[in-house]
């Protein structure tokens, strides 16, 4: 079966034009949906159901930004299923850090210190932004260097360690 | 899903939670991360340097029940423990002891590799050469 971003007709990147994705989208679901290929017979009928939910999977995939930046890097060879990845020591430290700030915040249920928190964790993901954004667009332009790409995948652990700690400071903002 | 009541029981009373001298020689610490969850694990040893045995074992874990409740439970197991007995201690036999679903088991993979980096954290500040670990996909 065709990658992605083959079946949908659209450029091989880590950033996409959501809508033109949506578009893409809706006539492939209806060009496959299974009630046109009654006619078929029950193996046709089989086909376009496979069909459709691989088109599913890749809509899924295509509109979400991490679920993007991990397929592409599965699909260019840099990414396993549920790799095990060391991150350096020194950011497990700070991940540490971070997550005992939230917890000490979440105790104390002191708002500054919880304001403090969730900027440190900002400041972490715009860090992280800018050193992504230039290795995405180069890869844009054609440069598919694996150094460039290892470095995103690099980036792309980091980042699912700030979506936890996130979603711990979701949680605990909540009355 | 349902968590077992031992893993609960770790969960709501976390043995060994906190932190050892990292700078004390005889102290070893192990940093380790699952990367795909996001869960981050520190595991420390305080080692009797007559004995050999580990006296004192502490841990600070971020992360689900599961990998509080691996983290807590290889804390008890290795004090009393030599060093070398440390090592032997696998994560099946937690994911035995916790009744951990196959979901979770990597929480107790993250366990294992804390104990081996603690381990190998304190061999290399007593001159001692650091150990392979094997790589684990389950």
């Amino acid at each position: 079966m065709n990658n992605y971003f083959e079946l949908f007709s659209i450029k091989e990147s880590f950033t996409q034009d959501a809508a033109l994705v949506k578009k893409k989208f809706y006539e492939l679901s209806r060009q496959f949906h299974p009630d046109r290929f009654v006619s078929g017979g029950t193996k046709a009928i089989e086909e376009a159901e496979k069909m459709s939910a691989h088109i599913n999977l890749a809509f899924q995939t295509l509109k979400d930004e991490d679920a993007l930046m991990s397929y592409l890097l599965k699909l260019r060879g840099v990414l396993e299923a549920e790799e095990k990845f060391n991150l350096s020591p020194s950011f497990l430290m700070e991940m540490m850090d971070l997550n005992e700030a939230v917890s000490e915040a979440e105790m104390s249920d002191d708002k500054a210190q919880k304001q403090i928190a969730n900027a440190c964790l900002q400041q972490h993901f715009s860090s992280i932004k800018k050193e992504m954004q230039p290795i995405i667009d180069a890869y844009e332009k054609g440069d598919h260097s694996k150094g460039n790409l290892l470095l995103l995948k690099e980036f792309f652990f980091q980042k699912k360690y700030l979506l936890r700690v996130q979603e711990r400071i979701i949680k605990f903002a909540l009355p | 899903m349902a968590y077992s009541e031992k893993v609960i029981d770790h969960y709501q009373h976390p043995k060994n939670v906190g932190t050892l001298d990292k700078s004390k020689t005889n102290v070893g610490t192990g940093l380790v991360g699952a990367p795909e969850c996001g869960d981050v694990m520190r595991l420390q040893i305080e080692v009797d340097e007559v004995s050999g045995i580990i006296q004192d074992a502490k841990f600070k874990t971020f992360g689900c029940g599961s990998a509080i409740a691996s983290s807590s439970l290889a804390t008890e197991w290795l004090k009393g423990k030599t060093v070398d007995q440390a090592l032997t201690i696998d994560n099946m036999d937690i994911v035995e002891e916790l009744n951990l679903p196959p979901v979770k088991i990597h929480c107790s993979v993250l366990a294992e590799d804390a104990i081996k980096a603690a381990i190998n954290d304190y061999r290399s500040k007593n001159g001692m050469p650091v150990l392979e670990t094997e790589e684990k996909h389950h």
